[in-house]
């Protein structure tokens, strides 16, 4: 997950230069409230487009990292199981269908993807910058679901 | 090729919230802050100058105005020290993406802090601070770029008694 690194060190660099922005000189008290309106928006929309960036982040890796498990599944399985792997790695499944497979009985967590992706999809297909972001906070819990699909994959159990 | 899906995602469109649960949420979101803001005021000691008052804050925001709904007011807390204002705890937003809540803390540096409430299973639940003076990547300073990111960027840290004297002044520690 270094990308997500250096999604956040871009975005950081972005919107510490923004928020560090000084006052232009002889400016009127209503357009100094503008300015920082537009500041605001700014440092909002900046948000949003890394948010984007983090997810697709969090989307390749949960694709990978399912790939791999139906790879295994369909290999390490017989009979009706490896049926049913095979069926699966047939089709198309739908993301959040994976966190399922990738993450069972962590329903917290897969509510917190879907809510993101959700928003991802809201902002991506409808155009809609609707909510501010904290994207330190998003990009640290993708890097947590990240880690927790890893280590939840290495364990021997998991792929059976 | 058949396309799986959970029936549980029939509906991932985002909604947004009627006018009771705007209602209900900023009610939440005041009992929120007034637990925060206790918790600050047990935090500062007593002898050392510091007074604190909360008022009202007219928040306004994008799901408030989506229903009709005029600025509503929600608790702000300032603390002064020995007269002077040393912090005022503002709430930004009760509607954001990745955290429950976030509230500006606005002292005497240019930039505000900022308190985030976490709830996430993997972090330890409730506020953590994010301050605007640790050090961050800046064209004005292309060596900063070279640096890594300081960690607390991305996790803040827990706001506790010691975060707080950090904000408000003194060594109480």
């Amino acid at each position: 997950m270094d990308d997500l690194d250096s999604i956040h060190g871009a975005y950081k660099v972005i919107n510490t230069n923004l928020s560090a922005l000084s006052i232009p000189q002889g400016i009127s008290n209503e357009n100094r409230l503008e300015y920082y309106k537009m500041l605001k928006e700014y440092e909002e929309i900046n948000s949003h487009a890394y948010f984007c960036l983090a997810f697709a982040q969090c989307e390749d890796l949960i694709k990978k990292r399912f790939r791999q498990l139906v790879g295994t599944c369909r290999t390490t399985t017989r009979g009706a199981d490896q049926g049913a792997w095979d069926y699966v790695g047939g089709n198309k499944i739908d993301i959040l269908f994976m966190v399922k497979f990738l993450l069972p009985g962590h329903d917290k967590i897969y509510a917190t993807v879907r809510e993101l992706y959700r928003d991802r999809n809201h902002i991506v297909h409808e155009a809609k910058l609707t909510l501010p972001i904290d994207l330190p906070r998003v990009i640290k819990d993708i890097k947590d679901i990240a880690k927790l699909i890893d280590d939840t994959l290495s364990t021997p159990e998991a792929a059976l | 090729m058949a396309h799986i899906r959970d029936t549980d995602d029939d509906d991932l469109e985002y909604h947004p919230p009627t006018r009771e649960e705007v209602f209900a949420q900023l009610e939440d979101w005041r009992q929120r802050l007034h637990k925060l803001y206790a918790d600050i005021i047990s935090w500062l000691p007593d002898g050392e100058g510091y007074e604190t008052k909360i008022r009202d804050y007219m928040t306004d925001e994008g799901p408030m105005r989506h229903v009709g709904v005029p600025p509503q007011p929600v608790p702000e807390l300032v603390v002064r020290r020995h007269g002077e204002q040393v912090a005022v705890f503002t709430p930004e937003a009760c509607w954001i993406i990745g955290v429950l809540g976030r509230v500006m803390v606005f002292g005497n540096q240019h930039r505000p802090h900022k308190l985030v409430e976490v709830d996430f299973p993997t972090s330890e639940t409730g506020w953590h601070l994010y301050r605007s003076d640790w050090p961050s990547p800046s064209l004005q300073d292309p060596s900063s770029l070279l640096r890594p990111l300081d960690p607390r960027l991305l996790s803040g840290v827990r706001f506790d008694r010691e975060q707080l004297y950090g904000l408000v002044g003194g060594n109480h520690g």
